[in-house]
């Protein structure tokens, strides 16, 4: 490695140390990097920004001193007292991009020589990657690569001795990233991926998600979350599910105890409980936002799980982990489908009315069954309860007092889901049916352009369900019978017809169309939302979302029998070579005529060949002139303007254009003829 | 070898200091990557390590196909200043950027090249001692694009030397057995000399012997041509010269010299060498090459 220790391995020898602009620029895009964390940082970040930076710019403008160490240790300490103030930690996501933050722009103050410069862009890269950490949005990667351009362009901006161009430093930055893409892709598909972080996550790495409870408590919250923010996304292989078969099944509730539903511990199954023909199987992907949670939304009875997943009682299905990212499952579920007999436990909690106060509710379900001639009768004259009784469905009810079920069934009479669900099971109890509330949700919007199924939050819903002897647990949704427009048309034209004073339940068709029809302009935002949400669906699908077992389907499906670590290791490094040769080939390719001299030197050599005077190889420019004008003596005025051109260019130590274009003219103006030849000879 | 193209024979690449920190830094963001599982955060690391990949290749190619070559350099006596010209063109459409120059003993420098350039770097040293003076090698480098990767051409193929004549002694009279009739030097010896007719000025002629008559009258310019029908033929040996072997070769340099200013035939006695005297232009030349080499 002689090489290496070459005197002429300069380093640092010819830095130019960054000036004004330069600090600027990095200013620049200091904040442009920081941006997305700046609702995120303590508020006394934005004052030490201004202070420090400001600083700084006086430093290099107006002469200040530079801060000596004693000053820099004294503001690092006070800044990182008071992170901790307000973090009550140094570690973790949170702080720990606080701290990063507040040391970049502390390093202002020491800025000094080229590398000071270049780590604070370095610095800035990372601030940058930290970003993703809280959001993985299609936009902010966008302008994230973006400002990436921008702190390659500083880099260059740093490092070149003209610093006029920077446009074109900006282009050469963006061309840069551009080359490297496809080594990037390669990567990002082929790098092996590990299942589960190195060191584990630190406790703020997910926070802040809402979603639906584990409980359910009719009549203490008296407004429904109506969140437009989506639950969960639905890909079907087969035919779309009708609106009436969209319910979503995620909890079932089988313990009530002091107006509270919640699910039954005891209950967990260890194995499907439906018998169902593979007629009736439908088979779909639906990837679910993160919910801090383990349950796993399926439509109606899921009949298949995956390994990571399990059984959740009442046939839901669960995740091993919780989910604090979006996950995608593959699931089968049936919509015909009878369940096999339940254990005497079950029916005594399915049974049980002990929490139920208040006589006139037990009366009146007394009353209905003694009128009825079967369960199934039973629960029709229920239904038929809530609809003849002026029940209203009321996305603000009044509250439930002491006896939530009476208060409901007898009083209020206004309510949503959850007030019916609950009602109509206990209603089924006391009158020794047994029933039970499942939670979830029931709809969804379909997303032509995606072809897919969007739920969100607001399509939340509880109802029930009822065993009957001959088919075992049977869906009865008692917001149908007071609201059939929930399960038609879904809750926002619920909320639409509400907004507008439309009595719910005994709506004619054409008077639904006419009130839910929207205006060109609502259409059109609605498609475009539609249209942009099928887009970053397939940006969580297939960037977001990629992982080890999208590494492991895809090595199948080129046909690897096995699929593992090594396979991706091997086929990542052959493809980074073959592209990086390909790209070394198409970039140092060179013209076979690299001179343009040389190049109109041979044009006029070609021409001369065609009538016969083939120079050969030994032979210079000037003695060919003298063998050509030994053979054509007519050719006199145009060979020797010709050949002194380009002898003038050949030994002129620098070029000028005018030389160039004298040899280009001459070139033209060469057209030597055959016919003269001829004359001569004869 | 006339020429020194630069490619990836003889460039070489390593990072900088810069660069083994960015390395640094893009380790730390593969980690969080991996950590916090974070597809984007995994994409932005390959982003950059694949730019840097790609920056590779600029830097390389920022060289690529530049060729160095030397142009004309006159041989000068020793103790003079050497000024030779080297020549750095860029033979392609490609524009090159910051291109780092360094060639031993001048500043180094740092310049673009646009598509085509071609650029003339004068230069100078002084040498000391006589014989061939191998011309410094020349070193191209760069830093472009992103300052993260350094590349430089192996220095040391392109040899072209030049000679480097015998410092010249300080005046002393010819040997003793001619400098009987002879002159000091500068002194007018026209009277002496036999003139025998004019010819067509030739470049190394003296300019004292100039017929400046015929060029008022505007015929051009002529040297006179002289025949010492009294000038003395000397040949200069070894065994005139006192000294040791440098003080003796500076003596017999300043004896040619003087001799072929005034144009006197002259021939040179060695041990194992032997130049007929002539007055011909091209026997000073002669005699100092031999001398510069003995």
């Amino acid at each position: 490695m002689s090489f290496l220790t070459n005197k002429f391995h300069i380093s640092s020898g010819q830095e130019l140390p960054p000036d004004r602009q330069a600090l600027l620029s990095l200013i620049c895009a200091f904040f442009l990097s920081i941006s997305p964390h700046t609702g995120r940082l303590p508020a006394w970040f934005a004052l030490l920004a201004i202070v420090v930076l400001t600083w700084r710019y006086k430093i290099i403008t107006a002469n200040v001193h530079q801060p000596g160490r004693f000053v820099r240790i004294s503001i690092l300490i006070i800044v990182i007292f008071l992170l901790f103030l307000h973090y009550q930690t140094l570690l973790g996501r949170d702080a720990g991009v606080a701290m990063l933050i507040a040391l970049t722009m502390l390093k202002f103050l020491e800025l000094k020589s080229l590398r000071d410069y270049m780590l604070v862009v370095f610095l800035c890269l990372f601030i940058v990657m930290t970003s993703f950490l809280y959001s993985q949005s299609l936009w902010l990667g966008f302008y994230l690569l973006a400002v990436v351009i921008i702190l390659f362009t500083v880099m260059m901006y740093l490092n070149h001795r003209d610093r006029s161009d920077l446009l074109g430093m900006l282009k050469r930055a963006a061309s840069l990233v551009l080359v490297g893409l496809p080594v990037a892709i390669l990567l990002f598909v082929l790098f092996p991926r590990l299942q589960g972080g190195l060191f584990g996550l630190p406790g703020d790495s997910h926070s802040g998600l809402t979603g639906m409870s584990d409980t359910m408590k009719p009549g203490t919250i008296n407004e429904l979350n109506l969140s437009e923010k989506i639950a969960f996304r639905v890909e079907f292989l087969a035919p779309l599910p009708t609106a009436q078969q969209r319910y979503w099944r995620g909890l079932v509730l089988e313990n009530y105890q002091q107006g509270t539903w919640k699910e039954n511990k005891d209950g967990k199954s260890t194995g499907s409980l439906v018998k169902y023909s593979d007629n009736d199987v439908i088979e779909y992907t639906i990837l679910q936002e993160a919910t801090n949670k383990k349950w796993i939304f399926a439509l109606d009875i899921p009949i298949s799980k995956r390994a990571g997943l399990r059984w959740g009682s009442g046939q839901t299905l669960r995740s091993d982990s919780v989910m604090h990212e979006r996950q995608q499952n593959h699931i089968k579920s049936a919509l015909v489908y009878k369940f096999i007999d339940m254990s005497e436990s079950e029916l005594a909690i399915n049974m049980d009315v002990s929490a139920v106060t208040g006589e006139r509710v037990t009366e009146l379900a007394k009353h209905l069954y003694r009128q009825s001639a079967s369960d199934r009768d039973y629960i029709n004259k229920v239904l038929a309860y809530y609809r003849n009784n002026d029940f209203i469905y009321n996305l603000q009810p009044p509250l439930l007092g002491e006896h939530p079920i009476e208060n409901f069934m007898l009083d209020t009479r206004a309510g949503y889901c959850e007030h019916y669900a609950s009602s109509f099971t206990m209603m089924m109890r006391l009158a020794g049916v047994p029933a039970r509330v499942v939670i979830g949700y029931q709809g969804g919007e379909w997303n032509e352009q995606g072809n897919y199924l969007i739920v969100r939050q607001s399509d939340a819903h509880a109802w029930s369900e009822v065993w009957l002897d001959e088919s075992g647990w049977v869906r009865i949704d008692p917001t149908s019978a007071v609201a059939p427009e929930r399960i038609e048309y879904g809750i926002s034209a619920i909320r639409q017809l509400i907004e507008q004073g439309q009595e719910l339940g005994n709506l004619s068709q054409q008077q639904l169309q006419t009130v839910l029809t929207l205006s060109i302009l609502s259409r059109s935002l609605k498609n475009f939302k539609l249209f942009w949400d099928g887009v970053n669906t397939r940006w969580y699908k297939w960037v977001i979302g990629f992982g080890s077992k999208n590494q492991i389907s895809m090595l199948k499906w080129f046909g690897f029998k096995q699929a593992n670590v090594r396979i991706l290791i091997i086929l990542l490094v052959a493809l980074v070579s073959l592209v990086v040769i390909i790209q070394a080939w198409i970039l140092f390719r060179r013209k076979k005529v690299l001179d343009p001299a040389v190049r109109q030197y041979q044009i006029y050599c070609q021409r001369l060949s065609r009538i016969g005077i083939v120079r050969s190889n030994s032979e210079g420019p000037r003695a060919f002139a003298r063998r050509v004008l030994l053979l054509r003596p007519d050719l006199r005025e145009l060979v020797l303007p010709v050949v002194e051109a380009y002898i003038a260019i050949q030994y002129a130590g620098k070029i000028s254009n005018e030389q160039h274009q004298k040899l280009i003219r001459a070139v033209r103006n060469f057209k030597p003829g055959r016919r003269k030849i001829a004359l001569n000879n004869s | 070898m006339e020429e020194y193209c630069l490619s990836r024979k003889n460039l070489y690449m390593l990072p900088t200091r810069h660069g083994f920190i960015f390395s640094i830094v893009l380790l730390a963001m593969l980690l969080v990557a991996v950590n916090y599982n974070n597809s984007l955060a995994y994409l932005m690391s390959f982003t950059l390590f694949s730019t840097v990949l790609a920056s590779m290749l600029y830097t390389q190619r920022n060289l690529d196909g530049l060729c160095i070559s030397y142009g004309d350099c006159r041989p000068v006596f020793a103790g003079k200043t050497l000024t030779y010209t080297l020549i750095l063109s860029n033979r392609t459409k490609r524009d090159r950027f910051d291109i780092g120059i360094e060639i031993k003993g001048e500043q180094s420098r740092r310049r673009d090249f646009s598509a085509y350039e071609s650029l003339n770097i004068e230069c100078s040293t002084t040498v000391k001692e006589r014989g061939w003076y191998p011309l410094p090698p020349v070193q191209v480098n760069t830093r472009f694009p992103l300052g993260l990767l350094f590349s430089w051409c192996k220095p040391a193929e392109l040899e072209r030397k030049s000679l480097v004549y015998p410092a010249p002694a300080e005046w002393q009279d010819f040997p003793a057995r001619y400098t009987g009739n002879s002159a000091k030097p500068g002194q007018s010896r026209s009277n002496n000399d036999d003139f025998s007719g004019l010819r067509q000025f030739r470049n190394g002629d003296s300019p004292q012997h100039i017929d400046w008559k015929t060029y008022a009258r505007g015929k051009g310019l002529h040297s006179k041509e002289f025949h010492g029908g009294d000038m003395p033929q000397m040949i200069f040996s070894w065994d005139d010269a006192h000294g040791d072997k440098e003080q003796r070769i500076s003596l017999l340099t300043r004896w040619i010299i003087e001799a072929g200013a005034q144009g006197i035939r002259f021939g040179l006695d060695m041990p194992g060498y032997k130049l007929e005297p002539s007055n011909d232009e091209r026997q000073v030349t002669k005699c100092l090459n031999f001398l510069a080499l003995y």
